[in-house]
């Protein structure tokens, strides 16, 4: 696209005086934690009443999670954490998309090899999280790892 | 924090998820949103981070005559319904399957006659747009 013909949204903006960035960073907030339930719904191929019923909470809630309006306690982003996976992962890739959308952090994929199966990560500086898989088969993510992943892109 | 600001700073976070506006329709906008700027920017961009994902129904592919079809070279056009106590419109394209670009914006007229027409015509607006300012030469 020729981006002549687009707005320039480099422009300096004034300090803001009426909470727009406040409620700008609510609603990429919302949309993260929305964004990471449509994404395990549609990988899991479930409807939204059977993810319901998978949660034991009512369709409307999930169309309403999903909605990007509605305002989850963080105990309730627990709870499904819990319930989709026995897990935090959906708990902690929640976390990692709000910091992705208002920090605007750019995130480095790295694939590491372990015992020959390969564990795709994404790492934000030097804070590795792991996206994808666990590997905590030997009981632990160590510096020795650390030494072992390679730069995907 | 004029309106143009607040504005601005929404589409830098639009921007962010690959939704683009042109210099046109950010005028359209600026012009036709006068109240309520701060619901209008949060329902607004609400809507268009979630069109990311899935359609639901504010959203709707325009339906286009062959020779519409041709001046786009395959791409389609969409409208977008804003729906809070308004008849806020917004045309805009997919472009290669992921770029949101926001052509043109106008009020619906009530009479569905007319409103008819000014989509039509709005078409055809946001098809010149698309074409003169916003396309790779």
């Amino acid at each position: 696209m020729n981006k002549k013909g687009l707005l320039n949204t480099n422009q300096t903006i004034s300090k803001d005086t009426s909470n727009v960035d406040e409620l700008l960073e609510l609603v990429e907030i919302y949309y993260a934690i929305s964004k990471e339930l449509l994404s395990y719904r549609k990988e899991h191929n479930l409807t939204q009443e059977e993810l319901a019923k998978k949660l034991r909470m009512n369709q409307t809630m999930i169309s309403k999670l999903e909605s990007g309006r509605y305002n989850p306690t963080f105990k309730l982003i627990h709870q499904i954490s819990r319930k989709l996976d026995n897990s935090n992962k959906f708990f902690s890739d929640v976390l990692l998309n709000i910091l992705k959308e208002i920090k605007n952090v750019s995130t480095t994929k790295y694939t590491h090899n372990l015992n020959n199966k390969n564990y795709n990560y994404e790492s934000e500086g030097n804070i590795i999280y792991i996206t994808k898989k666990y590997i905590n088969e030997k009981g632990g993510f160590n510096n020795e790892c650390n030494s072992k992943f390679t730069n995907v892109g | 924090m004029t309106k143009n600001e607040k504005l601005l700073r929404m589409f830098q976070v639009l921007e962010k998820n690959n939704i683009y506006c042109s210099n046109s329709c950010y005028k359209d906008i600026n012009k036709i949103v006068t109240t309520n700027i701060n619901t209008f920017i949060e329902k607004f961009s609400t809507d268009f981070l979630r069109k990311k994902f899935e359609q639901y129904n504010r959203f709707e592919k325009l339906k286009l005559n062959d020779k519409q079809k041709n001046a786009l070279n395959g791409n389609s056009l969409y409208r977008y319904e804003y729906r809070e106590n308004s008849n806020f419109r917004c045309i805009y394209i997919i472009e290669e399957g992921e770029n949101i670009i926001l052509l043109s914006a106008f009020n619906e007229d009530g009479n569905k006659k007319a409103g008819k027409n000014s989509y039509n015509d709005n078409i055809e607006k946001a098809i010149n747009i698309y074409n003169k300012e916003v396309k790779d030469e």
